[in-house]
Formats: structure tokens, C-alpha cells, sequence
């Protein structure tokens, strides 16, 4: 059911669909409330996600969660060292007749219909692989078959743990500055909730788990018009306005803004700031947010709530901290948070 | 004074190691001494030593005397060497020294100064001249047998007591000038007992009563907001938003009865800074000068 752009969209409608969405997700993803609101969001606004964290902590199972309670065609694929780019785009195989046969692979099997591309532990997998997949969640397009297709409805859910790093290819800057968000996820910290994850018999089977999850809540087909149209009825006041510039200004020159983090020389720690993609990137999220608030309009909160997930990947240090990444660019958050007043 | 009295040709102990072919010619010592006798206790005698040697020879400044006390009687005032430089393949030193005798005899008495010994150098072997000692005769200065009396001692003067007064001003001012500086520092560096007591309300609601001569307007609200944003922010010791509120609240305890008036500001604010269609009647400025006040108050019973 595709909803023409002409029609006006009942928002107040899709924010409740966009909660059970949620709340679907949720019964499947324990203690990652946060989590699940960002993964919320990143779907209203069409975005991809890179999901990070430890070993086992269940970004997968919450990848297939989201992935379940959005319906639609759902595809998946392991990163390997050997997996190249034509094992995501073709299927090579000997046929029964013991002929060669080249046939759709794992991104063109469900054809331009697809709606999730799960691309499961991103850093093992090769630079070329890298290209191929930067193209396709950037121009949400593909050659193939000596033609072009296109995935309106594709968005790329990634992981990768933190762990290890043998055998592992970085994802290069530009990569990084693509995905919309990027999510850490940790096992939850209330002992109950822990204790529940690892005693309850319903958390041990994945399989089975991911397909309590209610299919298909929204429809995936309406999401491009629902992202468009909450950009458009959430307000940006100028204050948003004036605040996020600020932000966007402190971060690209902590020394001048005066943003003080302990242990690091401020004028020698940023070496480029945010990209305006990924200043556009955190106003469309914070609207999303305000709008899963029930709010028509952005508050410094709605902002703040998406800062870390949309701006902390897009930030590069230079190399003398870029080894010490983890602690010290949210110590820089929230020096910012701390300094740049609002309103002003 | 006896010039070179005594060309005294002491040939002076010359440890040669030698066994080169052209044996060097024998250092020459000569002596200018005092006048032999007719010294007292007290008496400096200056008496000096031309030493020629080798040109080769160099004299190892270890070797020179100290001024010191030679003897318990006898103290070197003074030792000065002199380089005369080199003249028909010989180098010429000329030595100067001043005692001066402690000695006092009961009687005309000799008295020996001892020698003196240098050392000099050529290519590594050492060589060492002796000055020799010499004599001269001191005398008692005063009858042996003679009575002491009183009147032999000089005019006593009074003791003079020292006069403290301009010690004692210096020391005073000096201390008044380091408590000065000290309170100086203290109050630069808002340091105890001139701790000024940060008091954002306070400084906001003075703001708040002088924007009421101000020309009215629309922003004139907006501006009190952000008075009072500021406010809070310089309270809670960094930016605060709605979020914030009960954290400040718990930081402060003295504010919890204030607590709902600031909530209500700060959604007030929002309705007036965020909101879609800007609303602007919720609080008058009035009320938020009354609400500023109400803060000082609370600031001022209870830092």
C-alpha cells in the first residue's frame, strides 16, 4: 500500500504505529530501551545504522527484531575476509545439468522490493566490499546484470564488534560519515534485567525469540512519505537553530569555542568536525525524536537525546587520539553540552 | 733593607729525574729581605723572592702559598706572584709575601720564617725550588717588669645602645606591605576571607529590575528568559535545560520549595524559544522578576 505523496499523512496515527513498533521490538531486545528508540528513529528518518559493541551483548537479535517489525524483504550476509563484492551482488553455482549458472545473489534475490540489508559483522569484510556497500546505502543503487537497479525502501543495518581487531578491515571515514547513526550497544546494567536475560529459557533460542516479535508493524512501503512528512510538520525553531550551529562550531574548533577536556591539548585534538551531512543527519533525528515525544517541535532534549549516536562517529581526532577514541570524544560531548548555552 | 744581601746561590733541591743529553741549568733563587732586626709584635714584613728558572719551567699554581697562619706567632697576609717573563732562555718570577709577627718576646729574640717551597713542571717531570728561610730579631715593646695601672688603659667610652628605631620601622612596614600583597592575592583569587560569594540570582534579578526602565518590546521578554537561563546556568555550574531540574534541585536542596516554579519556567521558556507557534502569555515579566527575587532570597539564606 503505497501512500501517494499528495495524500496528507496522519501522523498522529503513524506515531502510534511507530510506538507499537517499539514496543514490538521490545519484547524481544530486553534492558536496551535506548537502543531500540534510536533504532526507532534511524527508521523514521530512512537511515542506516552501524550497530557496535562487545561479543554477544544481542545486536543481532535486536537487528532481526527491528528488521521483523518492520516486514518486508529482509536480507543477510556474514563479512568474511574472502567474501568479495560479487558474493553480495551474484550466486555462482554448478547447476543440476553441470552447467555454470550466475544467478541473483543475496542483495537482488527479493529484487528492488528489499527492505533491510543486514550486514553482519561489517569490519571483517574487505575495503572492495566496503565500495560496493557505500554506493548502495548512499544512492540506495546497484549495478548489476548490466543494468541498474534501484531499492527505494533499502536501508542497511550493520554490526561489528569492538573486540577484536586481527583480521579486521576498518571502515574508511567516508563509510562511517554514511551511516546515519551509530549505536553502542552494552549488555544492560540492572542485575535484574541480567539475571533475567541469562536465566529465562525464552532468551536462549535467537531463532525462536526473533519470531515472537510482531510482523510487520509498520509498513515499510510508508516510511519514505512518513520520514518526508516529519521533517516537514516538526518544528526547528531559530533558537534549534542558533544551538546546533553552536554545537556544530565547538566541535569543529574546541580551543576557540573554550570547551575544556581534561588530559588533552584542545587546539591539537579535532582534526576535521562534523560533515553538514552529518549536522542534517542530527536535525533530522532530533525531529524524529520530538515526534516520537508527540511534540510539533524540537527542544534542546530532542537534540541532545540523538548527539552522541548521529555526531560521535562523524568527528575525526587526529592521530595522537584517535587510540584513546573512547574516552575522550565523549568527554568532548560533553564539554559542549556543558559550554554552549541554549537559548542564547 | 738588605738588597739580594744574600745572593744566595741555594742552588735549591732540584729533583731531576734527568738523563737528557743538554742538562738544564740549575734553578737561581734570590732573596729581598726586611731589615734584620727591629720589629714588635704587630709588625708587617714584606720581603720578596726572584726565582729564575728554565724557560721551559712552568710554575704549578697548587704549589703558591696561601695566605694563612704559618706558625702560631706568625700569619701570611698576603702572597702575590709576579711573571718578569723570559729573558735570554730563563724565565724570571718574582714572588712577594707579608707576614706579619704575633711573636712577643721577653727579651731581643730571633726569630725563622720557614722556607717556602714551589713546585714547577717541564714536559712532566717535576721540578721543586726551595725559597729558604731567613731570620729577622723582634723586641718587647714595653718594659717586662712595669706595673699595670689603671691609667695605662685608654678613656672607657660609655657602651652606646644601639639605636632600633629605624629596624623596627622597616620591620613594620615590611610587614604591613606582605599582609597588604597577601590580601591582594586573596582577593584576586577569590581566596578566603575575601570570598566573593557567587551569586547569580542575585546579579539576575538586579538585571531583571533595571530592563523595567528599558523601552518595552517584544524581545524585552525573550531577554529576561535568557537573564534568568544564564542565571542558572552559572548556578548549576554548567548548562542547564528542563532535563536538569530535578539534578539541581537535589545539588541545592535550598531550592526543592522552589522546585515547580522553575520547572514551570523552564516550560515556559521552551514555549516561548522552541515551540511551533510561539506562545507568550504564560508568565508575565512580572512574574518572572517576582520569580528571580523569590531565587536571590533563597541564594542569599543559604549559599
Amino acid at each position: 500500500m503505497l501512500t501517494p505523496a499528495s495524500t496528507p499523512i496522519d501522523l498522529a496515527a503513524w506515531r502510534s504505529r511507530a510506538l507499537a513498533f517499539e514496543r514490538a521490538v521490545k519484547t524481544a531486545v530486553l534492558g536496551q530501551d535506548g537502543a531500540v528508540r534510536l533504532m526507532t528513529i534511524a527508521v523514521l528518518c530512512r537511515g542506516h545504522v552501524l550497530l557496535e559493541g562487545d561479543v554477544g551483548v544481542g545486536k543481532t537479535t535486536l537487528l532481526r527484531a527491528v528488521a521483523r517489525a518492520l516486514g518486508g524483504p529482509y536480507e543477510r550476509i556474514e563479512g568474511t575476509v574472502d567474501l568479495m563484492p560479487n558474493d553480495v551482488v551474484y550466486a555462482a553455482f554448478v547447476g543440476e545439468d553441470g552447467r555454470p549458472r550466475v544467478e541473483p545473489g543475496p542483495m537482488l534475490r527479493h529484487g528492488e522490493d528489499l527492505s533491510v540489508f543486514f550486514f553482519n559483522e561489517i569490519n571483517r569484510a574487505r575495503p572492495e566490499v566496503h565500495a560496493l556497500l557505500l554506493r548502495a546505502m548512499a544512492e540506495r543503487s546497484l549495478t548489476a546484470f548490466r543494468r541498474e537497479w534501484s531499492f527505494p525502501h533499502l536501508q542497511v543495518f550493520a554490526d561489528r564488534n569492538r573486540v577484536e581487531r586481527e583480521e579486521t578491515f576498518e571502515l574508511p571515514a567516508a563509510a562511517r560519515d554514511r551511516f546515519f547513526m551509530e549505536i553502542a550497544i552494552a549488555a544492560p546494567a540492572e542485575p535484574e534485567l541480567r539475571r533475567r536475560l541469562v536465566f529465562d529459557s525464552r532468551y536462549h533460542d535467537t531463532d525462536r525469540l526473533v519470531e515472537t516479535v510482531p510482523e510487520a508493524v509498520v509498513d515499510f512501503r510508508g516510511l519514505a512519505a512518513l520520514a518526508s512528512a516529519i521533517q516537514e510538520a516538526v518544528h526547528a525553531a531559530p533558537a534549534i537553530e542558533t544551538y546546533v550551529f553552536d554545537l556544530w562550531e565547538a566541535l569543529r574548533a574546541p580551543a576557540g569555542a573554550g570547551l575544556i577536556v581534561p588530559g588533552v591539548a584542545m587546539d591539537r585534538l579535532v582534526q576535521g568536525g562534523a560533515s553538514p551531512r552529518g549536522v542534517s543527519a542530527l536535525v533530522r533525528a532530533s525531529r524524529a525524536h520530538a515526534f516520537l515525544d508527540g511534540r510539533d517541535f524540537v527542544d534542546p532534549r530532542d537534540v541532545a537525546a540523538v548527539f552522541g549516536p548521529v555526531m560521535a562517529h562523524r568527528i575525526f581526532l587526529s592521530a595522537a587520539y584517535e587510540s584513546r577514541r573512547d574516552s575522550v570524544v565523549p568527554a568532548l560531548l560533553e564539554a559542549a553540552f556543558a559550554h554552549v548555552p541554549v537559548p542564547r | 733593607m738588605r738588597r739580594f744581601a744574600a745572593p744566595l746561590l741555594l742552588a735549591a733541591l732540584v729533583g731531576l729525574s734527568a738523563t737528557g743529553a743538554a742538562r738544564p741549568a740549575e734553578p737561581e733563587v734570590r732573596l729581598d729581605l726586611p731589615r734584620d732586626h727591629g720589629w714588635w709584635i704587630g709588625d708587617v714584613l714584606a720581603m720578596a723572592a726572584e726565582i729564575t728558572v728554565d724557560a721551559d719551567l712552568v710554575l704549578d699554581p697548587a704549589s703558591l702559598p696561601r695566605p694563612r697562619t704559618v706558625d702560631y706567632w706568625l700569619e701570611l697576609r698576603a702572597a702575590d706572584l709576579l711573571d718578569g717573563g723570559v729573558r735570554d732562555g730563563r724565565r724570571t718570577y718574582r714572588l712577594s709575601l707579608e707576614y706579619q709577627t704575633f711573636y712577643a718576646p721577653l727579651e731581643p729574640k730571633a726569630m725563622t720564617v720557614p722556607p717556602v717551597v714551589l713546585a714547577f713542571r717541564a714536559g712532566g717531570d717535576p721540578v721543586t725550588v726551595t725559597v729558604p728561610p731567613w731570620r729577622f730579631v723582634t723586641a718587647p715593646v714595653r718594659e717586662i717588669l712595669a706595673p699595670t695601672s689603671p691609667a695605662a688603659l685608654r678613656d672607657p667610652r660609655a657602651p652606646q645602645v644601639v639605636d632600633t628605631l629605624p629596624a623596627q620601622v622597616r620591620a613594620g612596614s615590611a610587614l604591613a606591605v606582605t599582609a597588604l600583597a597577601g590580601g591582594l592575592f586573596a582577593w584576586h583569587r577569590n581566596l578566603p576571607p575575601f570570598r566573593r560569594r557567587d551569586r547569580p540570582f542575585a546579579d539576575a534579578a538586579r538585571a531583571l529590575r533595571r530592563t523595567r526602565k528599558a523601552p518595552d518590546g517584544p524581545d524585552r521578554r525573550r531577554a529576561a528568559l535568557i537573564v534568568l537561563h544564564r542565571a542558572f546556568d552559572r548556578a548549576f555550574g554548567r548548562r542547564m535545560g528542563a532535563a536538569d531540574v530535578a539534578a539541581f534541585v537535589t545539588a541545592k536542596p535550598a531550592f526543592m520549595p522552589l522546585g515547580e516554579r522553575i520547572a514551570a519556567f523552564f516550560e515556559a521558556s521552551r514555549a516561548v524559544f522552541f515551540a511551533a507557534t510561539p506562545t507568550d502569555g504564560a508568565t508575565s515579566e512580572d512574574d518572572l522578576r517576582a520569580f528571580a527575587e523569590a531565587l536571590a532570597a533563597v541564594e542569599r539564606r543559604r549559599p
